[in-house]
């Protein structure tokens, strides 16, 4: 193992001589993190949505990685343990509920999830999914910093009395859950090449 | 701050490892009995340090060691 300079870069050599790594080659390292905990829950509607934000954006040239552990669960009915300090990626959709039953010959499923969405600045818009029909994302500006995140419980099919559910012990699941949980976003820089 | 009979938790932490510091948020609580406490105050500040998370040991001895410097 041994180090070469040439005219134009830095170069990691094995015993053999073979070069394993120059600096030309781009990097990526831990820049920092950030840990803090959050709380959503039932608010009257069908869903509900709420934001945390960071103390140090997440810059375009870094990539964050979001985990969350659920650590209290609060709502109608026998939550059981299975979400409870799990640490699980949080970097997509989470379902926190799927009953899936037959309506006449017709599948028919009825659904929770958790949403963790980046915002960016006021650019993006978490619509409401009863009025709007949708969960809007505004990226027309490109790459910008990262400023915290939405966080939203989802419910489908949103008519009739159904108010989101979570996985619980029994067959029915808990309704009009309230949940905390830990969060931490592992921040990653890598550097830009033009 | 005289912490005896207290509890403090970490609540916010943000590590920056490019320019070495900390971002902390820590709440002060006096333990009234061992179900009861009443909260003393939440308590922002920046150390020239970095940690691995909120469960780093070294986290709670400096953040023990600011809370314990604020004059009463």
């Amino acid at each position: 193992m041994g180090l070469k300079v040439t005219s134009s870069e830095i170069q990691i050599v094995n015993s053999d001589g073979t070069v394993k790594f120059t600096s030309n080659e781009p990097l990526i390292f831990i820049s920092g993190s950030e840990h803090g905990t959050h709380t959503i829950g039932y608010d009257g509607a069908f869903y509900n949505r709420n934001s945390f934000y960071l103390t140090q954006p997440l810059l375009k040239n870094e990539i964050g990685v979001l985990y969350i552990t659920i650590t209290t669960i609060t709502g109608f009915g026998d939550p059981g343990t299975s979400f409870l300090n799990v640490r699980q990626p949080a970097n997509a959709v989470i379902p926190i509920y799927v009953r899936g039953y037959p309506s006449g010959n017709t599948p028919a499923a009825d659904t929770t999830h958790m949403a963790i969405a980046p915002i960016i600045g006021d650019q993006i818009q978490a619509a409401d999914p009863v009025g709007e029909g949708y969960a809007g994302f505004d990226y027309l500006n490109g790459s910008r910093n990262i400023t915290g995140y939405n966080v939203q419980l989802i419910h489908y099919p949103t008519g009739g009395g159904d108010r989101p559910y979570l996985f619980a012990s029994g067959n029915q699941g808990v309704s009009n859950p309230t949940i905390t949980f830990d969060w931490t976003l592992y921040k990653y820089r890598y550097l830009e090449t033009t | 701050m005289d912490l005896s009979n207290k509890t403090f938790v970490v609540t916010r932490l943000s590590v920056n490892n490019i320019e070495r510091k900390s971002v902390i948020q820590a709440t002060v609580s006096q333990n009234i009995t061992d179900t009861i406490k009443s909260q003393v105050g939440v308590f922002d500040f920046t150390l020239d340090k970095t940690f691995t998370g909120i469960d780093d040991p070294q986290l709670n001895l400096a953040v023990a060691e600011v809370l314990e410097g604020i004059p009463e």
